[in-house]
């Protein structure tokens, strides 16, 4: 009863919050609607309640507090530096003379790894909930997978409008981005891109506990070989 | 000697244009940029910067139009040989015809050397030229390709109009002859395609034309800096009136093409033609460059259905007065290359003065490049001041018909800066970097 329950409260939240993603023109509120969206295949996984979802769990909560830590602090230092948030004002950021191109860059690499794209640390987490959830839920999977391509359009509008396009130059009298505030981002992206080349260097450390955590649940599901960490 | 009055002398009433403030500062003896000891300090130095790549530029313009002339496999045209380094500028040096400046009539020892190290060090003149750490000459040729074709539509002078005469065509056919004359291959596709063939003597004419111009600028530019580092500038007007005074000085100056073919001159376009320096060069260059130009590729995303660019030639709005000089892009047109050049030959104060603002050294090209937008509204301000000058009244004229005459001049001027591509309004502002 309360793991269907959790289920269907995690997909709504997961489409919820990419469709509300969608709508914003704030790109503070657009990251933050991401993050509700994000949570939500937190808990379809945990609902699931299998080895692999439970994993994919853990494994999404180190991602998402990884990559939204990144996007939240890219558009602060474009807040700071612009003195604007919204959609319809920024553009052209990726300037090499006048606009932010580092912060432009790093912001289109948080918002792949946001969507899931392949190398970065945000598709081994929830690719792994997908497979781990697919047995149990396969409909409300099916939605989160369908979700997170809705991820790439929010991003892709986001970038798209900030990033491209022409700086106007009665605008863009920008301070630059010393590298105290550099640093921080760029120690962020290093992990995120780390992790997803190497997603076991993370998930090792996780995976006897989740094991541990999915053995003990009545009529768990077993969807994986036992690994060697097990044998220790 | 010309002197615009800076005195107001007000007869008629103030004029309610949308440019009223610069129409009374015209009538007032100024320029269209506002007379501030910032931008005098900012035109100056932009001037110095563009002279001595300048000095480059019309010395190379005049060796590919005299003596390259139409090498079919020009690739070394830009490898200025000595002579033309030494060659003497008419309007520098002890021998002068009219001394402007007063430094020496050969090249400029600052660009001589940079032509040695460029910005790097000193390497075979080959390296320097593949690695661009040269004079960016194609600029210069993208300047004489814009009066090139906007030519005979801007209705100036009749110096385009000789280029189709029968006249100009027999003294090409003969210069083209005497260079090909051992070249029987290359005589025959001159007999298959002579329109070609004389198509791009036309064009060499430019460079003559265009040459010859600058050889003029230089030595003004350069003169209007050492005047400046003397404390000869009270403000905007002074370096404004000096230009006054020297395109009235040179516009007699005459405008020719020769070609120097084994040991011969072939006058392609004569002296005795009389085409002036004023009417055949300065103002269809004037035309061409400031306002019309062309469309850089790269900046600007063109839609032929939608009509984003204009039918009519006389449209064009492209030019330095209307540039939006932070472009999308960044390398390789020609405008940046003239940055590029520029930034090599600022003066210190000018580079002290860019650090303090915007990104520093950062952006330098772009606040350098708005600089020269600016120093080019005055220069445009001296041209409008000259003809008035020519064709109208004195400022301090006491008949107010004569001095609304001179307003209604002053509007139609203004009338093509009412588009919202004009920087005209950016540059009151001081704060426009």
């Amino acid at each position: 009863m309360v793991a269907p329950g959790l289920v269907i409260i995690g997909t709504v939240s997961v489409v919820y919050g990419a469709l509300s993603a969608i709508a914003q023109k704030d790109i503070k509120r657009m990251v933050a609607y991401s993050s509700i969206g994000h949570m939500g295949y937190i808990l379809v996984a945990a609902a699931a309640g299998t080895d692999i979802s439970i994993l994919g769990a853990v494994a999404q909560m180190i991602s998402h507090g990884l990559i939204l830590a990144l996007l939240f602090y890219l558009v602060g230092i474009v807040e700071r530096k612009v003195g604007t948030r919204e959609l319809n004002v920024l553009n052209g950021l990726m300037n090499p003379i006048r606009g932010l191109p580092l912060i432009s860059a790093l912001l289109i690499l948080g918002g792949m790894a946001s969507a899931g794209i392949p190398g970065l640390i945000g598709f081994a987490a929830e690719f792994i909930i997908f497979q781990g959830s697919f047995s149990t839920f396969p409909i409300p999977t099916m939605l989160c997978i369908f979700a997170s391509g809705l991820t790439a359009v929010y991003f892709v509008i986001l970038l798209n409008r900030t990033c491209f396009g022409k700086l106007d130059n009665q605008l863009s009298y920008y301070p630059k981005v010393v590298w105290a505030e550099k640093i921080p981002a760029l120690v962020l992206t290093v992990t995120i891109f780390f992790l997803g080349v190497q997603p076991n260097w993370l998930l090792r450390w996780i995976e006897p506990t989740t094991n541990f955590l999915a053995a003990s649940q009545p009529d768990r599901v077993v969807l994986h070989q036992p690994s060697k960490l097990d044998k220790r | 000697m010309v002197q615009t009055t800076t005195q107001s002398f007000p007869k008629i009433s103030p004029s309610n244009h949308e440019f009223a403030d610069v129409i009374h500062r015209l009538e007032a003896g100024g320029s269209m940029l506002p007379d501030t000891p910032e931008n005098l300090k900012q035109i100056i130095g932009i001037y110095k910067a563009y002279a001595v790549p300048m000095d480059f530029y019309w010395r190379n313009l005049l060796y590919i139009a005299e003596r390259v002339f139409l090498n079919p496999l020009p690739f070394f045209k830009y490898f200025l040989p000595q002579q033309y380094l030494d060659l003497h500028n008419r309007y520098a040096g002890d021998d002068a015809e009219l001394r402007i400046w007063r430094g020496e009539a050969t090249a400029h020892p600052e660009l001589l050397e940079f032509m040695e190290k460029g910005k790097t060090f000193k390497a075979p003149k080959l390296f320097h030229h593949l690695g661009h750490d040269r004079i960016n000459m194609e600029f210069a040729e993208a300047c004489m390709r814009a009066m090139f074709w906007h030519g005979r539509n801007m209705g100036l002078g009749q110096f385009d109009a000789y280029l189709d005469s029968e006249e100009y065509k027999a003294n090409a056919d003969r210069a083209i002859r005497a260079y090909f004359k051992n070249n029987p291959a290359m005589l025959g596709l001159y007999r298959l395609f002579p329109e070609m063939f004389l198509e791009q003597v036309r064009q060499l004419s430019y460079y003559s034309n265009l040459g010859l111009f600058w050889e003029v600028m230089a030595p003004v530019f350069l003169e209007m800096s050492d005047i400046y580092d003397e404390g000869g500038f009270k403000g905007v007007p002074d370096a404004m009136n000096f230009l006054v005074n020297g395109i009235f000085a040179v516009a007699g100056r005459p405008i020719y093409h020769h070609a120097y073919i084994g040991d011969e001159c072939y006058e392609i376009v004569p002296k005795s033609k009389g085409f002036m320096w004023l009417y055949e060069a300065a103002l269809p260059y004037v035309e061409a460059i400031f306002y019309r130009t062309t469309p850089f590729r790269g900046t600007k995303s063109y839609n032929a259905q939608a009509q984003q660019v204009p039918d009519d030639q006389k449209d064009f709005h492209y030019g330095i007065l209307y540039a939006d000089v932070f472009p999308v892009g960044t390398a390789g047109i020609p405008p940046t290359l003239l940055m590029d050049d520029m930034y090599h030959f600022l003066p210190d104060y000018l580079q002290q003065y860019y650090q303090k603002y915007c990104r520093g050294e950062d952006d330098v090209l772009i606040q350098l490049g708005i600089t020269f937008q600016r120093s080019m509204y005055n220069v445009n301000s001296a041209v409008i001041q000259a003809l008035r000058e020519a064709l109208l009244y004195p400022l301090d004229d006491p008949n107010p018909k004569h001095l609304m005459a001179n307003r209604q001049f002053f509007k139609a001027q203004m009338a093509r800066f009412k588009r919202p591509e004009a920087r005209l309004r950016d540059i009151q502002q001081q704060d426009y970097r």
